[in-house]
């Protein structure tokens, strides 16, 4: 167990970007360890792509150092280094002829002979990437006929193929439905848990980083930088720091965005269990702060369903949430 | 079974024109023995057996330099002349045969170096220039697609200049040029057959030799980097390679549409793989079988009259794409 504890990827005063001048962020120094689910994450355009790329080797640096497994990346071959890093990004170009499994067997390539051969052992890695990630069914279907979530499973099976101890993603949840988020977060997973991967994948999807991250790091806007577990982000304000707007409330007990209501019309909300809990989203979708003894109250009571609402001067009944909404939108 | 087919059509291109000869005749002949009528053994090969010959290498060639072009840009409708190799043997062979007209005028009188070299030459020599002109631009490049639109422009540009020497030009001098790009396979003699061998020979030797990073491009630049492709090399190789095939093709027969863009989807609806060990040598059959078959078309009325090949090129080949391409949006829908 213990090896997989040594860092996998470190930097050392890593400063990534484009020019000296315009550099995204600086004096980066980053550990991930075999087994680590890291998640980058920060605002749109803060450059988390740039930052996977460059720890791919795919961009380079302004200064500093990467190492993998204590070796300077920059030192390594080509293709010894197609078999430690495996690589997913957001914009597929693929050739439009290409088939699900023939994207799924390009990950062998690295292993392949001269002219691109591949042998039986390779063969059945290529069955099981796409076995683990359900896109079996999908093998023989033509890249530009696939739904996004199912091109990003044929992808990550492709990096899965390559048979990496480092897999990097970049935005792998980006077009996706939730369920379908979350399945892919449960692969992820399991690729650090079972098979002791270092996964690093960059994503502005706070929710499924708080659910899933091992360990995040946060690029903010301005090249700020933290690193945590998301519990410690939390608790420190570095994350409602990164994310902060006038319009936007950080909840820090549900870790979720909302909008910022706290100008908004105080209204009691007097009820038991989910009833109460979703008429009290309602009342905050429509702009009113829930705050117990306010002088504006919906009242729930069962048999017959009614929601009441009593205001300074008059009060009115309702059979539904629909029409006790459509009220209070009309006031 | 392309090999077969390849074999029969050959046969077929020795025996086909005004003078038929029979199978057994055209083996025989080969073979060295005589065959029934003297003067046939003259015709296979002195005429039909280089035509043939030349059809074939510069079949497989242009197939072979379309599918590099294809997957190296990713486009399904990349050919080998992408790059502008054909504009440039234009604007040599315009060079020469147009020359005189303007010549003339003293407009262009440093022509006339030129013209001693022949349309081989001049071909040749504006292939290369324009190969030289689209590697240093692509030195510079780091984005496929811009090295795409360059090769475009390139070509606009030649065929501006070739434009205004054709306005510039007596009538003669212009059917002297328009011959050239109507395309045909007839023009080579032994010698140059040997040059368009060797020259084919080393441009398919690059392109096998690339097929497992062809594969690879397939995903995109990035991806290819990443499963230790190293791509700038690679992207060289399949220029020069390319080029050298469609520019040693374009100097001895003209500039040859459709084969080029064609046959590489053909390969790949008949294989239906996208590996590059296996499509490649397929693609290079296919292109030599559809360039035979074109040629034995063309010569319909004889051997003595030849329609224009490209106008046979166009006719089968435009149709086919058409095709094709309707195909592709169905599926995808």
């Amino acid at each position: 167990m213990s090896d997989h504890l040594t860092p996998v990827l470190t930097t050392h005063d890593l400063t990534i970007g484009f020019t000296s001048k315009h550099a995204i962020a600086n004096g980066l120094n980053l550990s991930v360890e075999s087994g680590d689910l890291v998640f980058l994450l920060g605002p749109n355009g803060v450059g988390k792509t740039t930052l996977l790329k460059t720890l791919a080797g795919l961009h380079s640096p302004i200064h500093g150092r990467i190492e993998l497994n204590g070796v300077p990346l920059h030192s390594i071959r080509r293709d010894t280094l197609a078999k430690r890093r495996s690589i997913v990004l957001t914009q597929q170009s693929a050739a439009s002829s290409l088939r699900a499994r023939e994207i799924v067997s390009l990950g062998r390539l690295p292993y392949a002979s001269w002219s691109g051969s591949m042998n039986a052992g390779d063969e059945e890695i290529i069955e099981r990437a796409m076995s683990m990630t359900s896109c079996s069914a999908l093998a023989d279907r033509l890249v530009s006929e696939l739904s996004d979530g199912e091109r990003q499973k044929v992808f990550i099976a492709r990096a899965i193929a390559q048979d990496t101890p480092i897999i990097m993603l970049d935005e792998p949840t980006a077009f996706i439905d939730l369920p379908r988020r979350i399945e892919i977060m449960q692969l992820l997973r399991r690729l650090t848990r079972e098979f002791h991967k270092a996964v690093i994948l960059s994503t502005h999807d706070l929710d499924l980083a708080l659910m899933a991250a091992d360990r995040i790091w946060l690029l903010g806007a301005g090249g700020t930088f933290a690193t945590g577990l998301p519990e410690e982000l939390v608790l420190s304000g570095d994350l409602k720091r990164s994310f902060h707007s006038a319009d936007i409330l950080f909840d820090e007990s549900t870790g979720r965005f909302a909008w910022n209501n706290e100008s908004g019309e105080p209204i009691d909300v007097q009820g038991e269990g989910l009833l109460a809990h979703w008429t009290k989203r309602a009342l905050v979708r429509l702009g009113y702060r829930i705050h117990s003894g306010a002088l504006n109250k919906v009242l729930i009571s069962s048999l017959p369903l009614t929601w009441t609402f009593t205001s300074a001067n008059n009060s009115h009944s309702f059979p539904s949430l629909a029409e006790l909404a459509n009220h209070l939108r009309r006031r | 079974m392309l090999i077969v087919l390849l074999g029969i059509v050959f046969i077929l291109s020795l025996g086909l024109g005004s003078v038929s000869i029979p199978p057994s005749d055209v083996a025989k002949i080969l073979v060295g023995r005589e065959a029934s009528l003297p003067m046939l053994s003259t015709i296979v090969w002195d005429l039909r057996l280089p035509r043939t010959l030349t059809a074939i290498l510069a079949g497989a060639a242009l197939a072979a330099a379309g599918l590099q072009m294809q997957t190296m840009f990713r486009n399904p409708l990349a050919g080998p002349y992408v790059l502008g190799v054909d504009a440039g043997a234009s604007l040599g062979v315009a060079l020469v045969t147009l020359g005189w007209g303007v010549g003339a005028e003293g407009f262009l009188s440093n022509v006339g170096l030129l013209a001693g070299l022949g349309r081989l030459g001049a071909a040749t020599l504006g292939a290369g220039a324009t190969l030289c002109l689209v590697l240093a631009i692509a030195a510079r490049l780091r984005s496929d697609v811009t090295l795409l639109v360059v090769g475009l422009l390139i070509g606009y540009f030649a065929s501006g200049l070739v434009g205004v020497m054709v306005y510039m030009s007596v009538p003669e001098s212009i059917q002297r040029y328009l011959q050239w790009t109507f395309g045909s396979f007839t023009a080579a003699t032994w010698p140059t057959i040997g040059l368009l061998a060797i020259s084919v020979g080393l441009g398919c030797l690059i392109a096998l030799l690339l097929s497992k990073s062809m594969d690879a491009l397939l995903l995109g630049e990035e991806y290819a980097e990443s499963v230790g492709i190293a791509v700038r090399r690679v992207r060289w190789g399949l220029v020069i390679g390319s080029s050298i095939l469609a520019a040693s093709v374009t100097a001895i027969c003209g500039p040859i549409g459709f084969i080029g863009v064609a046959v590489p989807h053909l390969a790949r609806e008949l294989l239906r793989t996208s590996q590059h060990r296996y499509l490649l040598p397929s693609t290079m059959l296919i292109g030599a079988i559809v360039a035979v078959i074109a040629d034995i078309i063309a010569r319909g009325p004889g051997d003595d009259v030849t329609l224009p090949l490209n106008a046979i090129t166009s006719l089968f080949g435009a149709p086919l794409l058409v095709w094709l391409v309707l195909r592709r949006v169905e599926v995808s829908q």
